[in-house]
């Protein structure tokens, strides 16, 4: 191989230049000295120059410590830690960064698990992206939008059918603990993998245990969700600045496939707990307490962490970032202040109720309570076209569900309502981690409606559902994949389900034909 | 009663230099009042406070020079120059961790012209973290 034409001389005065330009020519730089530290809290004296929301670095006995500047004193700035303060003296210099709080931001952290400062905490090494994201940014304006008309199928049939979802909507989950909230984000997560709907997750867990961490992703790695997917994860035991952060450092992360023309859902798990460490954060910094002792701008905290989730235009590349925000209440009480602030925002909410759990009905979504303020904009035309009857017929069992026990004294029409609402609320039920495709919601609602199932025994529901999309799926595949693009069904699609709807119905037909004993 | 703020008490001490015969009764004063008003802990923030006043309005500046070893008459000189104050005064301080060269810092302004410093800047240029 011939050697390349390189004269030492010339080289060694190229390195010499190298050098001299990489020499470090010391600056009077500002600092600021630490006059009080404690509880992830430093109060520094000078740096007037320093910014809201700057990066500031505290010397300390393992190096440097990072903070930002959230108090802004006429002599003192309030200085949240994101490290920790044991080893942060009063005395300690602070320097500006002059950088406002940024993460890294990229496809790069998909599959990753990270903590809020986009350090990975999977093991799995460092991240490697030269892109950051502001952790704090303008959410788009008007002009920036498109309305909410692509839908983001959850794949559970109570939710797609009646409190239907809209890439771009923010749609809020809540409910007391242990209602199956989290379940309810899992299970779209998953399903935007069994879609091959190309969505990427982000996933922020916003002070929660470790260990359901864990759990959470296991079952994403089990079922190969994990690779479309961002987990941003803070625990109980992390400081509260850590905690503060984390939502927003997902929504960056989100912001950079919305505005790259992809598509990404976040959910955040949960708010409350957030709202709850800006009230640790604030009272320390000695903000006036409001009500319940949160400060006042605790609905700004969540409002400009939300607007930033958006349905993009297409002239900035029609991407978007659909956002679940959940919500844990206590004693069902959704009028409490920080519930009712994120109701407020968002564009709907979807209730689950304890009540429901424990009667077995799984996801306990309440239909009453819960709505989409996108509503039709957001559903399939497949889904669309069945959806109509259910929650009108489900309202009407619901008020007549109290004479279900003195059935024998009811006319046929009241009962037939009251056949019909029990049969909608069992095949509203769903496993866990079971997400249906829109061939087959429509399958099932289609011959619900169809009063396919009203001659089936209650129990034997859920196997006549199953048999009918075994069947379905067996013996009409090509007519099930068209129909699961999401088109409104072709009168030809129509006959097939009710046809096999029936046929598999006879099989499970209830006998009343028995004689008493 | 109202507890002074930083800035009142500045202005107060300020006010009392001027005034004071010697330092014993400065200090004395000052300390007795903040005792009574239990405004201990903000002493370090007001006394930097009226570092801050003596400079703007006097162009009096206290600099504080640490280095490895004493510094001589021109080393003094030049750093004056530095913080072009109309009277400044250098207190020397022994930094035994610095290796080499000389930090100063007045007010909020620090120039860290120690090897130790000079050391920490190359670390964090892309050289550094290579």
């Amino acid at each position: 191989m011939a050697q390349p034409d390189i004269s030492v001389k010339e080289l060694s005065s190229d390195i010499r230049k190298a050098i001299e330009q990489l020499k470090v020519r010391p600056e009077i730089e500002s600092v600021g000295i630490v006059t009080r530290i404690g509880d992830g809290i430093a109060w520094v004296y000078g740096l007037r120059d320093a910014g809201f929301n700057e990066m500031i670095e505290i010397e300390s006995e393992t190096g440097h410590v990072t903070a930002f500047a959230l108090n802004l004193g006429e002599d003192e700035i309030g200085a949240v830690l994101l490290g920790d303060d044991r080893y942060v003296k009063a005395g300690a210099k602070v320097r500006r960064t002059g950088k406002i709080l940024e993460v890294p931001v990229g496809p790069e952290l998909v599959g990753r698990v990270v903590n809020p400062m986009g350090e990975p905490l999977d093991e799995k090494g460092p991240i490697k992206t030269n892109r950051k994201g502001r952790v704090e940014q303008a959410a788009p304006g008007v002009l920036d939008r498109k309305s909410v008309h692509e839908p983001l199928m959850t794949g559970l049939l109570a939710i797609d059918s009646m409190v239907p979802i809209g890439r771009g909507q923010r749609e809020l989950i809540i409910g007391d603990r242990q209602t199956g909230k989290t379940a309810v984000a899992i299970d779209t997560m998953i399903n935007q993998h069994r879609q091959q709907t190309g969505v990427i997750n982000i996933y922020v867990a916003v002070g929660q245990k470790l260990s359901k961490v864990a759990r959470i992703i296991e079952r994403l790695k089990r079922e190969g969700v994990m690779d479309q997917t961002i987990i941003i994860a803070t625990s109980a035991s992390d400081p509260a600045s850590l905690q503060y952060l984390a939502p927003y450092a997902g929504t960056a992360m989100g912001e950079y496939f919305r505005d790259n023309g992809q598509h990404a859902l976040i959910i955040y798990d949960d708010l409350t707990k957030h709202a709850a460490a800006y009230r640790q954060m604030s009272l320390l910094l000695r903000r006036p307490p409001g009500r319940e002792a949160y400060p006042g701008d605790v609905f700004y905290l969540h409002s400009r962490l939300l607007e930033r989730s958006a349905k993009m235009s297409d002239k900035l590349g029609g991407g978007s970032l659909t956002a679940l925000p959940i919500i844990e209440t206590q004693a069902g009480d959704i009028s409490a202040y920080i519930p009712t602030n994120v109701i407020s925002i968002t564009d709907g909410q979807i209730f689950m109720e304890t009540n429901l759990f424990y009667q077995g009905i799984r996801p306990a979504i309440s239909v009453g309570l819960s709505v989409s303020r996108v509503g039709g904009a957001a559903q399939t035309k497949a889904v669309k076209s069945v959806a109509g009857p259910l929650r009108l017929n489900l309202a009407q069992f619901r008020e007549l569900a109290a004479f279900a026990q003195f059935s024998t004294d009811l006319d046929a029409e009241t009962k037939q309502r009251i056949e019909r609402g029990q049969r909608l609320t069992e095949l509203l039920k769903q496993p866990q981690y079971s997400p249906l495709g829109v061939w087959e919601q429509t399958a099932i609602l289609m011959a619900a409606n169809d009063g396919a199932f009203d001659s089936v025994e209650l129990e034997d529901i859920k196997q006549a559902q199953q048999a009918l999309l075994t069947t379905l799926h067996r013996e009409h595949k090509k007519a099930m994949q068209t129909l699961n693009t999401g088109a409104k069904p072709t009168d030809e699609i129509i006959k097939i389900i009710t046809g096999v709807a029936s046929q598999v119905a006879k099989t499970y037909k209830k006998n009343t034909e028995q004689p008493r004993t | 009663m109202v507890k002074a703020s930083v800035k009142q008490l500045a202005e107060a001490i300020y006010a009392l230099i001027e005034s004071a015969k010697t330092q014993k009764e400065l200090t004395e004063t000052i300390a007795a009042y903040l005792v009574v008003e239990q405004q201990t802990k903000d002493a370090d923030r007001v006394l930097r406070e009226v570092e801050r006043l003596r400079y703007e309005r006097d162009g009096v500046l206290e600099i504080v020079a640490s280095s490895r070893r004493n510094l001589n008459e021109s080393t003094k000189q030049v750093i004056s120059q530095i913080f072009e104050a109309k009277n400044s005064k250098i207190v020397e301080q022994t930094g035994e961790n610095l290796v080499g060269g000389v930090s100063i810092q007045a007010l909020d302004k620090w120039l860290d012209l120690s090897i130790r410093g000079r050391l920490n800047q190359l670390k964090n240029t892309n050289l550094g973290k290579g």
